[in-house]
């Protein structure tokens, strides 16, 4: 009998080892596309503690670049944010972070998303977000937040759950990759060269009705709450955009709950052209995504104002931080070179 | 909650804890408490139908088995007094009080099923009839109705227990709860198998032990019921509906295929069904009647009836056809037609007479529209011929000469599983006869070579194509080896590892090839517009 019970255990764990291959082969990649569904994955192959940690959609992920901001100014840093990242999924990758070893000494959280509620939900995102998120309370707490009617939560968990009708379109790299990957991202930071053929930007609006959606505010508030309880200073921030929909009375909104709470909100849309932005050159849309030069010209600001504002250590002279972080400056700086070539060539063709 | 959700899952394992932790006599309680609780969660108000069932059906079974204990006890105490025809009239008298208390039980119950499930479908009739032959507009308004889950099952199976008791089969349940778990038994509340009380009974009530074995063999039932739903059934259904519903422009040769895979479809996505119910129930150690027998190796339609919805079929059989058999007005009406037409017709009206009521309702039973009538008549039509045209057949066989041979019996079984595919039609055509028929006709005679980009554009892409031809190639060689005997023995005799081996890869073709979920788009996961 108890050889039996042994012998079931032992086959048990070998169902379950299955099971996780299954898991990881099954899961997509985002290697070649959708590379924002790396961010949240490649958060854990950080091994320095991080001074800054980013949060927000994709501007976020677009405009910070957590390496030139190293170089630049010596602190190191990772941008946890996803495409459509709600505040809520902000919420709980902040306090993934923070469970999982990091504490940051300043949180960098663009609000852009502050005005989708509830019933803002898309299942790509949520997927981006929340699937790779290794604290296992913190994941089923922003699955719970996030997820729609159709989702599975624990599919969130086994993801072969989701992505078994994949095995149509299963590669060699699925097994390959099905473990280890390589890092994708710049600490979270996605480096575009394109510009747009055709731009068409529409000027910024004025709405009476503007306002928060309860769901954001709450969530809101819990950062705010969860950075004093942890002694880390928050940045209420927007990075500069075109967008028409980020009426003029949401940045009186974000001021009024800066000033409550004894924080600073900063729409950095004010400083883009001391930052010598150009609409034309510097995004890979109509004016909402930084490519990597808007990105660099926005982070020269950017990091100036942390430096100035924040006492955040400068680690260059840091031996053993700085193998690792110019180790990365090298990488970013290699593969600015290789794309330049791209942004280049766009920028002669442009009309 | 979905059989195969795993909500469902979740629940049944709750259920499983509690049901092994109580004390054996408690067993049946904790049962009924998540059968109830089963029943709230899925239908949340509408469980007062269910109760009022349970609490009409209890006392109705119990006074009429009171009667005939009365009338047995009164019958022992008098039996030297009383004369024959006092004895008779005593038992006529005692009858018709159950009679009153059956009627009323039946009134009541199927009352309720049958306003709650045909109401709307009466009043849409009449106000047809109004339309046409009084080009009337005025017509009566329809019910905001919302049919109970399971009440087609539970109606039929409690009041087969009443019945039971009016024909003294057997004695009343006392305990109330009892009774009100056999209703409401939660794995098979939703589409049966509909268990008849003396069955049930056997196993339901009594606790049962923790054991391996019945947890090992509801586990591979469940899991064959599982690839048969979703590995199967619902791999089909979007072809299935894809031609049909674009009926009218589509060629015969893929009406024919969406018909062929509608009966795998419907095969699996319904026993699939019963069979994750009697696994799950077998996990309590209850056992349930089987629902299928490989019914797509009958080789008449008769047959097909004894293997196809076994219980709902031997239902109207033993509480519809026999009581009709053998009613005093239809014998009446077998020995007139005798008399004054013909012998062998006589004979024959009380039979068919009863299997017209019994595929009717059987009809209406499957749904509250024409074509489903038409279904169940349909099958009458068709068992009636086979039943007549037995000494034809039996001629031909003999000029071919191939009486009891493999290929008589592999074409009857063609013959028989097309004759059932084509009827299928009917339930398959949800904007009614006219549509079932273009496609019937359509079928047959709009014939073309079928392209692989024509069944992708109704549904079903060449891996999903695959799949599913794999798949029911499989079904179909399991179903060959049941044929010598249950699979589960079998796996159940071979090693440990082995047996994990199998289910494992059993389980990852399910996992992996099943159609469930929202579906992995890689398109929708590309950079949207934020």
């Amino acid at each position: 009998m108890r050889q039996r019970i042994i012998k079931n255990i032992i086959l048990i764990i070998l169902v379950a080892v299955i099971a996780l291959l299954l898991d990881h082969i099954f899961a997509p990649k985002y290697l070649d596309e959708n590379q924002d569904g790396r961010i949240t994955r490649e958060f854990y192959n950080e091994k320095t503690q991080l001074d800054v940690i980013g949060l927000g959609s994709s501007t976020m992920y677009n405009a910070m670049t957590p390496v030139y901001l190293w170089g630049e100014y010596g602190f190191t840093g990772y941008v946890r944010s996803n495409a459509s990242q709600t505040m809520w999924q902000s919420y709980y990758l902040l306090v993934d972070a923070l469970r999982t070893g990091h504490k940051p000494s300043l949180v960098a959280l663009d609000v852009s998303f502050m005005k989708y509620g509830e019933e803002f939900v898309e299942e790509p995102s949520n997927r981006k977000s929340i699937e790779s998120m290794r604290d296992p309370l913190a994941k089923w707490q922003a699955v719970q937040a996030s997820k729609y009617e159709e989702e599975q939560p624990l599919s969130y968990f086994f993801p072969v759950l989701r992505y078994h009708s994949r095995w149509k379109e299963l590669t060699g790299d699925d097994v390959k990759y099905a473990f280890e990957q390589p890092d994708v991202t710049y600490n979270g930071f996605l480096m575009e060269f394109k510009i747009p053929e055709e731009q068409t930007i529409f000027p910024r609006e004025s709405s009476e009705d503007a306002a928060f959606p309860e769901k954001s505010k709450d969530y809101l508030d819990r950062i705010i709450k969860l950075c004093r309880e942890k002694n880390i200073d928050l940045l209420l921030m927007k990075t500069p955009t075109y967008q028409n929909s980020w009426y003029y009375e949401y940045d009186e909104l974000m001021e009024g709950i800066a000033e409550e709470n004894g924080l600073t909100y900063i729409n950095f849309d004010s400083l883009a052209e001391a930052m010598g932005i150009d609409v034309r050159t510097d995004y890979i849309d109509d004016g909402e995504h930084f490519n990597v030069v808007g990105a660099e010209k926005f982070c020269k600001v950017f990091g100036q104002y942390i430096k100035d504002n924040y006492d955040l250590p400068d680690h260059r002279t840091d031996g053993e931080i700085s193998s690792v972080w110019n180790g990365k400056l090298d990488a970013y700086n290699a593969a600015k070179a290789d794309g330049m070539g791209e942004y280049k060539e766009a920028i002669e063709n442009m009309d | 909650m979905s059989y195969t959700s795993i909500a469902f899952a979740g629940f049944v394992l709750l259920t499983l804890f509690a049901y092994y932790i109580v004390p054996k006599r408690f067993g049946y309680m904790v049962l009924l408490v998540f059968s109830y609780a089963f029943y709230v969660i899925t239908c949340n108000k509408y469980v007062v139908y269910i109760i009022l069932s349970t609490i009409s059906t209890y006392f109705a079974a119990l006074k009429i088995s009171d009667i005939a204990d009365e009338q047995k006890e009164y019958l022992k105490l008098n039996k030297e007094t009383l004369t024959r025809e006092d004895k008779k009239a005593y038992k006529a008298s005692m009858k018709s009080k159950q009679r009153v208390i059956l009627v009323a039980c039946l009134l009541l119950n199927f009352g309720i099923l049958g306003f709650l499930k045909y109401a709307n479908f009466c009043i849409a009739n009449v106000n047809l009839l109004k339309l046409t032959l009084f080009k009337s507009t005025n017509f009566f308004s329809l019910y905001n109705l919302v049919l109970p889950l399971g009440i087609s099952f539970y109606t039929f199976q409690s009041m087969g227990y009443v019945i039971d008791m009016y024909y003294g089969n057997y004695k009343a349940e006392r305990n109330f709860a009892k009774v009100a778990l056999y209703v409401s038994f939660f794995p098979q509340i939703v589409q049966g198998p509909i268990s008849r009380f003396s069955d049930l009974s056997k196993t339901l009530f009594d606790g049962h032990d923790f054991s391996e074995k019945n947890i090992a063999y509801g586990l591979y039932q469940i899991m064959w019921g599982v690839f048969k739903k979703v590995v199967i059934a619902d791999r089909l259904a979007s072809y299935v509906s894809g031609a049909v519903n674009a009926y009218e422009s589509t060629r015969g040769t893929y009406l024919l295929l969406a018909i062929f895979f509608y009966s795998m479809q419907i095969y699996g996505d319904f026993s699939g069904g019963i069979d994750i119910t009697i696994g799950v129930a077998r996990l309590f150690g209850v056992e349930l009647t089987a629902n299928f027998e490989r019914p797509f190796f009958s080789k008449s339609v008769a047959e097909y009836w004894r293997r196809w919805h076994i219980t709902l079929g031997t239902w109207f059989k033993d509480y519809i056809f026999y009581p009709l058999t053998v009613s005093k007005t239809i014998m009446n009406l077998g020995k007139w037609v005798r008399k004054h037409v013909n012998e062998a017709i006589g004979k024959r009206v009380p039979i068919y007479l009863a299997m017209f009521m019994v595929w009717f309702t059987t009809g209406l039973w499957h749904g509250a529209e024409w074509r489903y009538i038409i279904w169940g008549l349909l099958n009458f039509v068709i068992l009636t011929i086979s039943t007549e045209a037995e000494p034809l057949y039996e001629k031909i066989n003999e000029k071919l000469g191939w009486n009891g041979t493999v290929l008589q019996k592999c074409f009857q079984i063609f013959r028989t599983f097309w004759i059932m595919s084509f009827l299928r039609v009917f339930d398959l055509s949800s904007n009614g006869v006219r549509q079932a028929l273009v496609i019937i006709k359509r079928s047959l005679t709009d014939w073309c070579i079928p392209q692989l980009s024509v069944i992708e554009e109704l549904g079903m892409d060449v891996y999903e194509l695959r799949v599913a031809v794999c798949a029911i190639l499989f079904l179909f060689c399991f179903s060959m080896a049941q044929r010598k005997g249950s699979i589960r023995d079998r796996l159940m005799a071979m090693k440990l590892p082995v047996r994990w081996a199998l289910t494992t890869v059993f389980a990852i073709v399910i996992v992996v090839f099943g159609s469930y979920g929202i579906g992995y788009d890689s398109r929708a996961f590309i950079y949207l517009q934020f």
